[in-house]
């Protein structure tokens, strides 16, 4: 969502680019694609699936964002198990009214740890950032279209 | 403190903090250098840092107790919990485990009584199987001492009714060169150093070449002269006794038969600098010596080779920490602090411990030093080579007949020194430990000396049935263990190194992972802030280069997931099955 950053910009980029699957046009199957973004780590078996979809249609696969690339906040139950995880968010945490763990069979099965999505697929270019910086969508993006490598000055990646 | 064999835990009464670290004390007030001494004692006597201790701690140190256990957590050594009645550490260096391979150990693993845990090497791949207990190396491991080790531990026997055969810890010396043939006698080295001037024992020093031994191989001299002409009310020498590098064990040979020498050494830096005060920095793992050194030192005090008055030595000890054996890490866990390393410039000869003047050399270096001294320039040169004068003691372990002690003059191949220990049939040796370099039999009459293959001591013989891929995994484990985390290429690099290898040893790694491990490797090597980080990529480096081509590489998968779909979501899907159930 961040990319909405760019602000006025994004009128521009429209008359280049078409958006396939995303958050604001609510298209839930990826057709063939030039650039796929991907945020978020890998939580649950439908992220997985969902990001071997992207890899499949996407000629250019991009990992946006902290969580993305390295797993991030999500990824700090890594060091906790998956039961206790569960039980303390759903039955003993803080709060909690009518204690169950939700159990349907709808819900996409947690994967045991959260990865980042380079363990999955290949990836062709990382966005760093939490968010990244809207300069630094549309410098990836203008370059693709205009067919050049990319070029993040350091004020795009640095974050302190 | 003194090394009396501790154990079942808990002591019968554990003493409040006072009574153990009572030597400590100021004014009932623990100094901040003093921290990381006093947690060593308590963990050495009770097992662990209690809360009533650590509580202790803060009060007298004026620390918080976050403070203290952000220390605890730095060391290896250090727990803040309950000990069960014995702890065993077994060293995971490649040799180690090869000389345990034959041992089944699952006895003691399943006793109730005994914690089993890891550590890096001990520096005992001289003493066949071995192992810590309590803090104390137990060596000569066969099947039945271990099954009665195991009933020992059952019955809770007290580790001093043990058979103390079992600790003994044999000097192993098969060829002695200059250095370890020389005797000196007391205060001699001194004296003769003494008699030409300190103007005329630094040109001997300078003559001499002489390099330090410690793995980096800094030309002693000038290490020297900038502490004798920085500015400082008080200057220290320090002796790096934290042999660390995996496979070395040498310095434990010369501090446990060859202290005298080490202490004349520090004594003529000393005079040179006019230091009047000197440490040893010895690791924990070498804590069962620490009485023996203190009663050398005595000696040395009663010889008026050591005199208060102007000079003295300290021990002062590691907690289990690789990283402790950089200089200015060493330093500052010196000063009580986790021990991570400083940025440099300025240097320890400038600003070292307690930011004073300090000159940090390694055990070898000061005997050496002793040894200059006291036979003379014409004696020392006669050995090694224009770049790296002198003989280099070697601690050689591994496949081959007689692992021990070597002293060779430098320049001497990696061949001369296989047909010494019995080990022609070798297919490879890594010299200098793992962040130094493997040498393939292709290369055996390679010199090791600074100019070629350089060492800090360690000598590893790897046999024709040995796996490299497996060695070199090892080692990225070790350094991966080992960073001390607090830069970024070397704390995450050394994990990505160890993980991605991890695959590269079941063949299910991909052409992006030699991408990624490439990458990271050279990265590692130019931005890492000290020189753990700088090395740490050595083994993958070694192993690509010997053994990867394009046309091999080429051959791999361009990409393969990390992890099983299926079987990554097993535990959730076993999870909700139970639920279901009930
Ligand atoms: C990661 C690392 C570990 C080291 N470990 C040791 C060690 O165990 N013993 C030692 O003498 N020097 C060690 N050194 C080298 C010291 O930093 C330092 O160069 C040496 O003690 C200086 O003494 P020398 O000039 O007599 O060799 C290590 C260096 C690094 C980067
Ligand atoms: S290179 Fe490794 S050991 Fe050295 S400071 Fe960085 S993290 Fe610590």
């Amino acid at each position: 969502m961040s990319l909405l950053d760019i602000d006025e910009r994004l009128l521009d980029l429209i008359e280049k680019v078409e958006f396939g699957r995303s958050p604001i046009n609510d298209i839930k199957v990826p057709g063939a694609c030039d650039i796929g973004l991907v945020e978020g780590g890998l939580c649950n078996e439908d992220n997985v699936r969902t990001l071997n979809e992207f890899r499949e249609n996407c000629s250019i696969l991009v990992a946006v964002g902290a969580c993305a690339i390295n797993g991030g906040v999500p990824a700090l139950r890594n060091e906790i198990d998956l039961k206790d995880c569960l039980e303390t968010s759903y039955l003993t945490g803080v709060g909690i009214v009518d204690a169950q763990i939700p159990n349907d069979s709808e819900l996409p099965l947690l994967l045991d740890k959260v990865h980042p999505i380079f363990d999955a697929v290949k990836i062709d270019y990382v966005l760093p950032g939490c968010p990244p910086p809207a300069e630094a969508f549309l410098e990836l993006v203008t370059a693709v279209i205009e067919g050049r490598e990319p070029n993040l000055g350091y004020q795009l990646r640095r974050f302190d | 403190m003194r090394v009396q064999r501790v154990g079942p835990y808990p002591i019968a009464k554990p003493p409040p903090a006072q009574r153990l670290i009572g030597s400590l004390l100021a004014n009932k007030r623990l100094p901040r250098h003093a921290l990381l001494q006093a947690l060593g004692m308590l963990q050495y006597h009770c097992g662990w840092i209690s809360p009533n201790h650590l509580s202790d701690l803060s009060r007298f140190a004026k620390l918080s107790i976050g403070e203290i256990k952000g220390i605890i957590e730095f060391y290896h050594f250090l727990s803040l919990q309950p000990p069960k009645p014995y702890c065993i550490y077994l060293s995971t260096n490649i040799i180690d485990r090869w000389q345990r391979a034959g041992l089944d150990l699952s006895l003691l693993e399943e006793n109730e009584n005994v914690d089993v845990k890891q550590t890096s090497c001990v520096g005992m791949c001289d003493q066949g199987g071995s192992l810590l207990i309590n803090g104390l190396p137990l060596t000569g491991l066969t099947q039945e001492r271990i099954e009665k080790i195991n009933d020992l531990i059952l019955r809770q026997e007290p580790l001093s009714q043990w058979p103390q055969d079992w600790f003994t810890v044999e000097e192993s010396i098969h060829v002695k060169g200059p250095l370890l043939t020389n005797s000196i006698q007391p205060g001699d080295a001194l004296n003769k150093a003494r008699k030409l001037g300190e103007a005329g024992f630094l040109k001997i020093l300078q003559a001499s070449n002489l390099r330090g031994r410690g793995g980096a191989g800094f030309p002693t001299h000038l290490k020297w002269k900038a502490c004798i002409d920085a500015r400082g009310d008080q200057k220290y020498i320090v002796c790096n006794a934290d042999e660390g590098e995996p496979g070395t064990f040498k310095d434990r040979l010369l501090l446990t038969s060859y202290l005298a020498k080490v202490v004349e050494g520090m004594c003529i830096a000393a005079w040179m600098t006019g230091a009047s005060r000197g440490f040893i920095y010895l690791r924990y793992e070498y804590i069962y010596l620490l009485e023996k050194i203190q009663a050398t030192l005595s000696a040395c005090r009663e010889q008026g080779v050591l005199d208060s008055a102007t000079f003295d030595i300290e021990v002062m000890l590691g907690a289990g920490a690789y990283i402790c054996g950089e200089e200015s890490a060493m330093l500052e866990s010196m000063e009580g602090k986790r021990g991570i390393p400083r940025i440099r410039p300025p240097f320890p000869v400038t600003h070292g411990l307690f930011d004073k003047p300090t000159i940090v050399n390694n055990v070898e270096t000061f005997c050496n030093i002793a040894y200059l001294a006291d036979d003379g320039l014409q004696a020392f040169i006669d050995n090694g080579n224009a770049g790296s004068r002198g003989s280099k003691i070697h601690s050689v372990a591994g496949d081959c007949e007689r692992s021990g002690i070597y002293e060779y003059p430098f320049g001497s191949t990696v061949k001369e020194m296989l047909h010494g220990c019995g080990g022609e049939q070798a297919q490879a040796v890594q010299v200098g430990g793992p962040s130094g370099k493997l040498v393939l039999r292709a290369d055996f009459d390679t010199p090791v000396d600074f100019d070629h293959v350089s060492s800090s001591g360690s000598f590893m013989v790897f046999g024709p049935g040995r796996d490299l891929k497996l060695v070199a995994q090892n080692f990225l484990h070790f350094f991966k263990d080992e960073s001390c985390g607090f830069c970024t290429p070397c704390r995450v690099g050394t994990q990505v190194l160890a993980q991605h290898f991890d695959r590269v040893c079941e063949g299910l790694e991909s052409q992006h992972e030699w991408e990624l491990m490439n990458d990271i490797a050279s990265l590692m090597g130019q931005a890492s802030h000290c020189g753990l980080g700088h090395t740490a990529a050595n083994p993958f480096i070694d192993w690509r280069d010997n053994n990867v081509t394009a046309d091999s590489l080429s051959a791999k998968p361009e990409f393969i997931p990390v992890f099983d779909l299926a079987k990554a979501t097993a535990y959730s899907r076993s999870l909700r099955e139970e639920n279901h159930d009930n």
